[in-house]
């Protein structure tokens, strides 16, 4: 079934295009949910409402630009009232001047070790890293959905950037191919 | 490239790993709300008895309001009125004005006539319409 087939599909409510929408898009909206949420329930959770709405409010969708990125922005806006209910997403103040050891950064990351860099970040760095750096929003539209001042968006992206570094370098981590030796 | 570029990069580049297909019950979930969805009654559009019950509550809330508005404004009245006994020889001739003006209006204007204004000294008073004509004490 091609994009427009399933699209229109979804507007008649027909469950086999309904079942395709989710077919092609659920893996990688999944991935975008773990990146955000701790736990796989709580990623599949968001996933099922997010992927729901996209569905409900299809015929929002006006057919300009992409509808892979349409869905994303749904699924991003729906981790994020889920982050929201669950915990209040706070900014951190730290020292800007913060120390980052030097070293070489691997090319290679394994899912695992995303999720795990990932979750040693505080959840406001942790948020705005994967707003800004994975899901390729910009600062304003950051702040506005986190109702925090761009400025803000802007620094913590840094503090966000420097301290995965310094967990990277500080850890030597392997990589792929490191472990792989190891092992 | 600098450290801050490669380590975006390095992220861009490997996040494709962490797409996965997500478990059974996911769908399952999904494909439930999406039924109790489709099952839910859809609202009927508006009836002419709907628009009525509109209109009504509309009125009925105007009139309420209105009525609420006069009551505080006559409270608001009565507290500001002080009632106290004339006490000054011009504050009771001015009292006994005051009662005749509104015992002349009690005798004449209740009984809807008309007192007829004097005009000026080179003009006639003309009656037009077949109407009884009384005449009445000056006022004051």
């Amino acid at each position: 079934m091609t994009e427009s087939e399933i699209i229109r599909g979804c507007k008649n409510q027909n469950r086999s295009a309904q079942k395709a929408l989710y077919d092609r898009f659920s893996p990688v909206m999944f991935g975008v949910c773990k990146r955000y949420c701790k736990s796989r329930e709580d990623a599949e959770d968001v996933l099922v409402n997010g992927l729901f709405k996209a569905i409900d409010n299809i015929h929002q969708y006006s057919g300009q630009g992409s509808f892979e990125g349409w869905i994303r922005r749904i699924v991003v806006n729906e981790a994020l009232m889920f982050l929201r209910k669950r915990q209040k997403i706070t900014v951190e103040i730290e020292d800007y001047h913060m120390e980052v050891p030097k070293g070489n950064i691997v090319d290679e990351l394994a899912a695992q070790d995303i999720l795990d860099l990932l979750e040693e970040l505080p959840i406001g760095y942790r948020t705005i890293f994967n707003m800004y750096v994975l899901d390729g929003m910009k600062h304003r539209e950051i702040a506005e959905v986190l109702g925090i001042s761009i400025n803000t968006s802007k620094s913590q992206l840094i503090l966000a950037r420097k301290r995965m570094q310094a967990l990277l370098i500080k850890k030597a981590y392997p990589g792929v191919e490191g472990r792989q030796k190891r092992l | 490239m600098n450290n801050q570029d490669k380590l975006s990069a390095v992220f861009k580049k490997n996040q494709h790993k962490l797409n996965e297909r997500p478990s059974l019950k996911a769908w399952n979930k999904l494909e439930r709300k999406l039924d109790q969805k489709s099952s839910r009654p859809k609202r009927a559009p508006f009836s002419i008895y709907s628009i009525l019950a509109m209109a009504a509550a509309v009125v009925g809330l105007i009139f309420f309001v209105t009525t609420m508005v006069n009551v505080t404004k006559d409270r608001a009245y009565q507290k500001a009125v002080v009632i106290r006994e004339a006490t000054s020889t011009e504050e009771r001739f001015r009292t006994q004005q005051i009662l005749a003006e509104q015992a002349f209006r009690e005798k004449y204007q209740t009984k809807l006539y008309r007192t007829v204004e004097e005009g000026a000294a080179d003009k006639l008073l003309m009656v037009n319409k077949p109407v009884r004509v009384f005449l009445v004490p000056r006022r004051g």
